[in-house]
């Protein structure tokens, strides 16, 4: 394809190499039209609930700002570069500090919900 | 810790799954700290997509892509309760106390009517003894059987009054039908049938709209009848008879059932005498006269006033602007999101059958703007498909 000549729609101005990126574009979409039928919609609509679920459980949820917060925590980014190695005797350890507890508190709390939501 | 504030929400349909589901999303953190609660009643425990039912007897669509279990439409935020317990049987605004079938009695400080509409076949004299309709999920199931052995003849296809729910279903209905007795039924069906559409007012939708159903019946030759009002229907003799006395026969008739809104609204004395509730028309805040407003209750969807359409795309563009006025109010910032009239309905020029391609379009308009012309199309077939199958998870979660 080889636009040489600028084209005006509705008063606005377009570029031959704006013309030949629309003429492109049209002829992709054309090409996808082609193998878009009902039961591609059908089955591409079935994975979008899937996806629409985790958006909704995501969005209404607070979890997403906690997990914004916890991924910039300093600490978590120093363990990032130098993981420490922890054995039985430090997840004991561990468990003495407040903020672990939380976050232990925060894990059985969705453990509970998971096995509640499993009944419905 | 402050006082707990409820909502209650009458009727889970899509208008009030939406409030649902949006309210509880956005007061989560009052409802888990229990300053807030909402409760949901709805007599049934299965969550229906009516608008789907105009596909089923053409085997466009399964009963399962338009039903699921309540519970996995209604956010566990909220209280829900369903048969005798979410039955409700009469409402007292006056003292904010609505009481269900069971006999259990449930008070609030806000509250959604959602009720909807319900099918009165019995309004027009002998239709129920020969009642086939497509606003049901066992109807439209028992039509689509009919419709596969049907061996030609003469369809009407019959709306007696307005108002009805999604006003342009029967229009759409009459094309697939029309695609499918020609293109899947093949043979010399369709030659062998005659096709009546059946209509009480002079027009179907707004000016753009209306063009395309009456083109639509020319180019199918199927015999439009606007402005007929029927009467009565006499299923021995198999004829249908309007208002003007003028007579037709028929060997299977679908009809579109008159719609009145629910009965406890009735009963409860809030609603006309057709049991529509009156509303603001941009607030959707309860309003019957200056003497009878309640701001603390809404009504949304299907069982609003007569003169409001009764459309899903209202209903959806109502529950999300009632969901958020309601967080406002609960918060007490005195700011109103007000319903401008959005509203629309999809139209359909051609169904998808082995020789044809599906070509549909989405037809909006407001209370101030105009629909405007538009071109049919596989694209807007395929996305209206769609809206089918993501319906529970997009609209009745409150998504968008």
């Amino acid at each position: 394809m080889n636009v040489t000549e600028e084209t005006s729609i509705g008063g606005v101005t377009l570029e031959p190499h704006t013309v030949e990126s629309m003429v492109e574009l049209i002829d992709t979409f054309g090409l996808i039209m082609t193998f878009l039928n009902d039961q591609a919609i059908q089955d591409l609509a079935g994975m979008m609930a899937q996806i629409l679920k985790l958006v909704n459980g995501l969005t209404g949820s607070d979890i997403v700002d906690l997990l914004e917060a916890a991924l910039m925590d300093p600490e978590f980014d120093k363990a990032m570069i130098d993981p420490q190695k922890v054995g039985m005797f430090g997840i004991l350890g561990a468990l003495g500090d407040e903020d672990t507890q939380r976050g232990i508190g925060i894990l059985l709390a969705l453990v509970k919900a998971l096995g509640k939501a499993s009944t419905i | 810790m402050m006082a707990k504030k409820n909502l209650l929400i009458l009727g889970a349909g899509a208008a009030g799954s939406i409030v649902a589901n949006k309210v509880t999303r956005e007061l989560r953190n009052e409802i888990a700290k229990g300053e807030f609660g909402v409760t949901v009643l709805d007599k049934s425990d299965t969550a229906y997509n009516p608008a789907g039912y105009t596909f089923m007897p053409f085997h466009l669509l399964a009963p399962e892509d338009i039903m699921r279990p309540m519970k996995k439409v209604i956010s566990p935020r909220a209280d829900a309760y369903f048969g005798d317990d979410g039955e409700v049987a009469h409402v007292d605004l006056g003292n904010r106390k609505v009481s269900v079938k069971s006999g259990k009695e449930y008070s609030y400080d806000y509250l959604l009517i959602a009720t909807g509409a319900r099918l009165a076949p019995e309004v027009v004299p002998g239709l129920a003894d020969d009642y086939n309709t497509f606003y049901t999920m066992d109807g439209s199931l028992e039509l689509r059987e009919k419709l596969n052995t049907f061996d030609g003849g003469k369809i009407v296809v019959m709306s007696p009054e307005m108002p009805i729910a999604c006003p342009g279903a029967p229009s759409k209905f009459t094309v697939l039908l029309d695609d499918y007795l020609r293109y899947v039924r093949t043979g010399d069906i369709r030659d062998k049938t005659e096709i009546t559409f059946l209509w009480p007012i002079n027009n179907v939708g707004p000016p753009v709209y209306d063009e395309k159903v009456i083109s639509g019946c020319e180019g199918r030759d199927v015999d439009r009848r606007y402005n007929f009002k029927t009467e009565s229907v006499d299923p021995e003799a198999k004829t249908v008879t309007s208002e003007d006395g003028e007579t037709l026969d028929y060997d299977l008739l679908i009809s579109i059932p008159p719609h009145r809104g629910a009965k406890a609204m009735l009963d409860s004395g809030i609603s006309d005498d057709k049991g529509w509730l009156p509303t603001n028309k941009y607030t959707l805040q309860y309003s019957k006269s200056p003497s009878e407003s309640y701001d603390e209750v809404y009504a949304v969807g299907d069982g609003g006033p007569i003169t409001m359409n009764k459309m899903g795309i209202n209903a959806h563009f109502q529950a999300l602007k009632t969901g958020q006025n309601l967080v406002n109010d609960y918060h007490g910032n005195g700011v109103k999101s007000i319903y401008k009239g959005e509203q629309g309905c999809p139209i359909v020029e051609s169904s998808y059958t082995p020789s044809t391609d599906g070509k549909a379009y989405m037809v909006t308009w407001t209370y101030g703007n105009p629909a405007k012309s538009f071109s049919s199309g596989k694209m807007g077939w395929l996305i209206y498909r769609m809206y089918y199958y993501i319906y529970f998870d997009l609209t009745a979660k409150a998504i968008m």
